[in-house]
């Protein structure tokens, strides 16, 4: 077979080519090194390859090669890669056609190629969802906003009139019955108010930043301390040094501390003061913040359980507990990348241990 | 009568592209995703009222922007088919543009949009998504929801050209 000048052809011996002489009606004049077998004369190579079939018409305007680079096809049940050249031949209404097999080469490309793609696809997933999450903490923000102003402002009034009542009527009201009836609508007030603190605390933290500043974890002990020991029967005993300063958040120092020392006076031992010790170590990568109390213990069984939200282990109502206050400690936690240990002996007392990541530049 | 017209798929990478193709062609679907490169061609034949149309369907690379589309595989073409996926916005915002961008490359084409993966969405979504962009057709390679419909009117429309 003769071949017309055709530039550029490598033979390589990775590579199959196939080279065919073929008229402009796709009738196959002649071929050599057959990639695939063709009966001269017989076969219209249109009808064989979809890529030739769908330019059957425009390949009669040729004037110059036209290559189709990178065609994915089967035959005769064999996948494969393979770049197309199209060469007029000098005779007229003859055509030269290239098939190069280059299914090593791009399936290699096909492989990166994917693996690009997926994280595109992937980053783009996580926009949309950070966009949702973003929506979502929005919302949240105002509803906790609602409840904060709009909801604590009638029970602020409750308050407030069976306070009146109780205090204008004094001498009226001198039946136990009735004064019970006030002090229940009092006790449930406030409770109400304590409960829509905790939520608004609770859901406040997922969406503040950490902020870190110098404390001076003493006297940030000490104001706590004070406010607990005017209407409690509690003594504290504040191990740490004067002079200890750490670099956290102070909100989320004082929630955590907050929310342990009530929880400790609330679940007191009767009949005995809760005496509650504060200790604080310094290590080389974190801190841990102590919190000892003697008070009524908790079962081992329900440790895990103390943190979850509304958990109480039992609900006694002089005791005017949410369940959320450790809800918040764990959540603070969580935010200062830290952890809490809690031991306890049932009628002995528990101690609550603290650890949290010094900030790390 | 028979007849063979040429039709491009085109589109921003992981739109669903070849899963329309595998889903009309051979009826089939494959979760995993696999990158197509340069092109594709499958053929299947449509029956359009009196007339058979061999469609010859070119699924072309995502990642080539339509500037850059080789000639040789829009040489011919008389339909494109211009894919989008519901769940990524980025892969619709300028479809407007784009598709002006076709007509101007390949001249007297007829085009026709594709919004595909319906099925990543919830009813109220879809419905947003139908508010705020106007496509040809809302599909689902994967439940098979309106891929005939949408190579038939596009077999409708080359016929026509």
């Amino acid at each position: 077979m003769q071949l017309s000048a055709i530039d550029q052809i490598k033979f390589n011996h990775c590579d199959f080519i196939q080279i065919v002489l073929f008229d402009a009606q796709g009738h196959v004049i002649d071929s050599c090194d057959t990639l695939f077998p063709l009966k001269a004369n017989q076969e219209n190579i249109f009808e064989r390859i979809y890529v030739l079939e769908s330019i059957q018409n425009d390949i009669q305007a040729l004037d110059s090669k036209l290559e189709i680079k990178m065609v994915e096809f089967s035959h005769y049940k064999r996948d494969g890669f393979f770049d197309f050249l199209i060469h007029p031949s000098n005779i007229k209404g003859e055509f030269h056609l290239i098939i190069k097999d280059q299914t090593q080469v791009y399936e290699y490309m096909q492989h990166v190629q994917t693996q690009k793609n997926k994280s595109i696809i992937k980053n783009e997933q996580l926009q949309r969802l950070n966009q949702k999450i973003s929506d979502q903490n929005q919302q949240i923000k105002l509803f906790s906003s609602f409840i904060t102003h709009d909801i604590k402002e009638p029970i602020t009034t409750i308050e407030g009139i069976a306070d009146m009542l109780n205090a204008e009527f004094e001498e009226l009201i001198g039946q136990d019955q009735l004064k019970q009836g006030l002090n229940y609508i009092k006790r449930n007030a406030v409770w109400a108010q304590r409960l829509i603190n905790d939520v608004y605390n609770y859901s406040k933290l997922e969406q503040n930043i950490v902020l870190y500043k110098v404390v001076s974890l003493h006297s940030l002990v000490a104001q706590i301390i004070e406010t607990y020991s005017i209407n409690h029967d509690v003594n504290f005993t504040n191990q740490i040094e004067p002079s200890t300063k750490i670099i956290s958040d102070p909100i989320l120092i004082e929630q955590i501390l907050n929310n342990l020392i009530s929880n400790s006076i609330k679940y007191k031992q009767a009949n005995k003061p809760a005496e509650i010790t504060i200790q604080f170590k310094e290590l080389e990568t974190e801190y841990i913040l102590t919190i000892i109390d003697n008070g009524k213990g908790i079962e081992k069984t329900k440790i895990k359980e103390i943190f979850k939200p509304f958990y109480m282990i039992d609900k006694q109502p002089e005791q005017m507990s949410t369940g959320i206050g450790l809800s918040i400690v764990d959540r603070a936690i969580k935010k200062l990348k830290g952890k809490i240990t809690v031991d306890s002996i049932l009628g002995k007392g528990s101690t609550f241990k603290v650890f949290f990541k010094k900030k790390v530049d | 009568m028979e007849y063979s017209k040429k039709i491009i798929l085109v589109g921003q990478i992981g739109v669903g592209k070849t899963s329309l193709v595998q889903r009309y062609v051979k009826s089939i679907f494959n979760e995993d995703y696999l990158s197509t490169i340069g092109v594709k061609v499958d053929k299947k034949t449509v029956h359009v009222e009196n007339d058979q149309v061999n469609l010859l369907i070119w699924d072309i690379a995502g990642e080539a922007s339509f500037s850059k589309i080789s000639k040789s595989y829009y040489l011919g073409a008389k339909g494109c088919i211009y894919v989008a996926d519901c769940s990524r916005i980025s892969t619709f915002t300028d479809y407007v543009n784009q598709v002006k961008m076709l007509k101007e490359l390949i001249k007297d084409i007829k085009i026709i949009t594709v919004a595909n993966k319906i099925d990543l969405l919830d009813k109220q979504e879809l419905e947003e998504l139908k508010n705020n962009v106007s496509f040809d057709f809302y599909t689902s390679a994967k439940q098979g929801e309106k891929i005939e419909e949408v190579f038939h009117e596009i077999a409708k429309k080359v016929l026509c050209s």
